[in-house]
């Protein structure tokens, strides 16, 4: 059946809201927020002072993207251990009256960070998803099978933009250990989804449990109209390659979400494949320069800065999601208006060889087309300055490769090729021998903090 | 208590109202599901034979086996499923953690849930949860028990918009970081109910330890309930004495079965738990005869219940001994306590 225009939106006059109407809002709002901020935040009170900055200083967008700090997770680091708030002084509602979720992110640093939302809050979140999930296809009556982990926030706003589409959900845990996995395997074989929803890890765990349990993968996604996966992991062409050649769901029905938990920024691609929406209505996103922190035009490769245009609990003005990328302005062929962005990497994620900084999408780009290869690895890091070889863990498609020694000289000689660095390659038994924290594989690992 | 009228209702009457129930869920399961039909008329009885409570018995049991036996790749359900595409909420996967095929899947309506966040509010609310508190509920992402008590407010019923608290969400699978931010969110909010199970508690007594930190004082916990679901204990007399030494506050044991919205938790007496009659027949049976035993005395727990639409249970078989208590409660509920043996 083919979708009138009208079907195609969740909210078409928001969505495809010419570009100036869509910065005048943005700009009415971002005052706002300053203002709120400013009057309700200790920790945007100092941080202004500061910086030397008041709410009326603020009367442009450009006013805003310069005048204004960017706000880095090691700031609230550094402010919670100052003053032993883990909000870091982000909390601008009483605690027991308004606030109606806490969640602590992923914490790859031990310590979690805290983040807290009101009622609003989590309705402003679920229009956001809700016209994300409609983009990418999800319709009423569909049968989803979600895999989450309960103390993230992404959960709560997935599961009420379900209930706003009418959408009935399979709900499951996203951990891709093989126990759990089954559990997966069994679930989608007798409930036949038509949407499956979950990061590669997730989804490669379940091939691996599928296999051994003597399922035929392609049979069991057989059901599966839309693919959405990402989830803080860079959905690439490989990946997507390695998806396709797995389930039999064709590239163009693989669907990359994602977004950054902390300020409830989600973002998600439509039919056309050709970045990653967001709701400018409800987030100002711009790049940054790294170096200079001067904001950059579209399609400039720099930091992705998010501002939150509703938060009340914590408002999150200029949040560095410390992630390279570029945001362009341009209209999509799908008819929004409104921004999209891609992701490239993040920068601590980068691996400094003799000097030159090797991104986990460096490795992909070089190794992505070797049989097996699987985007499964780990660099690790074992001194302090530059590395002179690249030692690498990796997870394979073990029905792939028939002769590991083989594989890793072919990796080895690609490596040594394309980046003139000799390396040192461990191929481990199966993905969950690699280090990985909340559902992410860890892409670099520092060994010289580990014991 | 959040619904006196029926949580203090004399036993006549709720016996009335089980009856009426049951009368009707009788007739809707033999009507609507492929599986009781053929179940009953193997038995040989009808819905029209139900006339007192005590006919229950001549009605056949339902074991895991028997649903187990009747689900297909085509039949997910195994005939259990009693209502049209459009009707479903929600599905409900398998409560254990590790599942075999087949799976016992569960249909949920909008009513039905509404229900369940009636029967746990009434729960919380017995325990002295009130508007403002901060609960932190650890569970799997699979188990339903989450979606009934937190979730969007506006869109749809919970406990969370009965009862505006503020919620801390943790997911119980074990796995790598989780234990310390539990223990982190614990110490920083000090939650005034902590809903947890026995091992997980016990991993964050350890995770405490490790920092050298004392529960007590870290968590300083004032009501903390430990539920009972498939692969995690039950919190028994010795455990319940420990945790008290321990971490302090008090120490409440709750049933979680994972089938059929089965919920029971015990008052701050300690003596039982309390299940919701209105919404559920709870017997007793002995393993090998499958007859009903004598009040008071020990046997399988079997229940009912007697509002199910998705896919409904009639005379479940738990898998669990336990032993029925039907006088009033010193708390003054008069529903059935559960003593699990």
């Amino acid at each position: 059946m083919v979708e009138s225009e009208l079907d195609k939106f969740w909210n078409k006059k928001i969505e495809t809201m010419p570009r100036e109407e869509i910065e005048e809002l943005q700009l009415k709002k971002i005052k706002a927020e300053i203002n709120y901020a400013y009057h309700n935040t200790p920790f945007y009170k100092k941080s202004f002072k500061e910086a030397g900055v008041t709410p009326e200083d603020i009367k442009t967008i450009s006013d805003f993207d310069t005048k204004v700090p960017i706000l880095y997770k090691d700031d609230l680091r550094a402010e919670r251990s100052r003053t032993g708030d883990p909000f870091g002084g982000l909390l601008s509602v009483p605690l027991n009256e308004r606030v109606k979720v806490i969640n602590a992110s992923t914490g790859t640093t031990g310590v979690p960070s805290v983040f807290a939302y009101t009622n609003d809050d989590w309705m402003m979140a679920a229009e956001q998803e809700t016209r994300l999930k409609w983009m990418r296809g999800w319709r009423p009556k569909d049968i989803v099978f979600a895999t989450g982990i309960r103390w993230h926030g992404y959960v709560v706003i997935s599961a009420t933009g379900l209930d706003i589409v009418n959408i009935t959900g399979i709900s499951d845990c996203m951990y891709p250990l093989p126990h759990i996995a089954k559990r997966h395997v069994i679930e989608m074989k007798y409930m036949k989804p038509q949407i499956f929803a979950g990061p590669m890890l997730t989804m490669s765990a379940i091939f691996e449990a599928a296999k051994k349990m003597g399922e035929d993968i392609k049979k069991l996604f057989s059901s599966v109209r839309l693919i959405d996966t990402g989830y803080g992991e860079i959905v690439t062409k490989t990946v997507k390659r390695r998806i396709e050649a797995e389930t039999g769901v064709p590239p163009e029905r693989i669907f990359d979400f994602g977004g950054v938990a902390d300020p409830l920024w989600y973002f998600g691609d439509c039919e056309e494949h050709e970045g990653n929406h967001q709701c400018d209505d409800l987030f100002y996103t711009k790049a940054f320069d790294l170096e200079t922190h001067e904001p950059l035009a579209s399609g400039e490769r720099g930091e992705i800065v998010v501002t939150n245009l509703f938060a009340e609990a914590t408002p999150m003005l200029k949040w560095g999601t410390e992630d390279t990328g570029a945001v362009f302005t341009e209209k999509c062929g799908c008819g929004r208006t409104h921004v999209r962005s891609i992701i490239l990497g993040r920068e601590a994620f980068a691996a400094n060889i003799k000097g030159m900084r090797v991104f986990p999408a460096d490795i992909e780009n070089i190794l992505g087309d070797i049989p097996g290869f699987t985007e499964w690895f780990t660099m690790l890091k074992y001194s302090k300055g530059p590395m002179d070889t690249l030692k690498l863990k990796m997870a394979t498609d073990k029905d792939k490769v028939k002769d590991p020694e083989e594989y890793k000289r072919e990796v080895k000689r690609r490596l040594k090729e394309k980046l003139d660095v000799e390396s040192e390659i461990e191929i481990v038994e199966s993905v969950s021998d690699l280090p990985f924290v909340g559902h992410k594989v860890v892409k670099l690992l520092d060994m010289t903090k580990q014991a | 208590m959040w619904r006196r009228n029926i949580e203090t209702m004399p036993r006549k009457e709720l016996e009335k109202l089980q009856e009426d129930s049951l009368k009707r869920q009788l007739k809707y399961v033999y009507d609507n599901t492929r599986f009781y039909n053929k179940k009953f008329k193997e038995a040989g009885v009808k819905p029209e034979d139900f006339k007192s409570l005590k006919d229950l018995e001549r009605f056949p049991l339902t074991t895991k086996q028997d649903i187990k036996k009747e689900v297909t790749l085509d039949d997910p359900f195994g005939g259990r499923c009693a209502i049209p595409r459009d009707k479903i909420w929600g599905i409900t996967p398998p409560p254990e953690p590790e599942i075999e095929e087949p799976p016992i899947m569960s249909i949920s309506t909008e009513y039905e849930r509404e229900v369940l966040v009636d029967h746990l509010t009434r729960h919380l609310v017995m325990i002295g949860f009130s508007s403002g508190d901060i609960l932190e509920l650890q569970a799997s992402q699979w188990e339903s028990i989450a979606s009934l008590i937190e979730g969007h407010f506006r869109v749809r019923r919970t406990v969370q918009s009965l009862i505006p608290f503020t919620s801390i969400p943790i997911e119980n699978t074990l796995f790598l970081l989780d234990a310390p931010r539990a223990t982190y969110l614990t110490k920083f909010f000090k939650p005034d109910v902590i809903i947890t199970t026995v091992d997980y508690a016990k991993l964050m007594t350890q995770e405490l330890e490790k920092e050298k930190g004392d529960p007590k004082t870290a968590f300083r916990p004032k009501i903390v309930v430990h539920r009972f679901r498939p692969g995690s204990p039950l919190l028994d007399e010795k455990t319940r004495e420990e945790f008290k030494k321990t971490w302090g506050g008090t120490h409440l044991s709750m049933i979680d079965l994972g089938y059929g919205g089965f919920y029971a938790m015990e008052c701050l007496q300690c003596n039982g738990h309390h299940a919701w009659e209105d919404g559920f027949v709870v017997e007793t049976v002995d393993p090998n005869t499958g007859q009903p035993v004598g009040p008071g005395e020990k046997g399988m727990l079997v229940f009912t219940n007697l509002y199910a639409e998705g896919t409904p249970l009639v005379r479940f078989v738990t898998g669990h001994n336990a032993r029925l208590d039907t006088e009033p409660c010193g708390c003054g509920r008069t529903h059935v306590r559960i003593f699990l043996e």
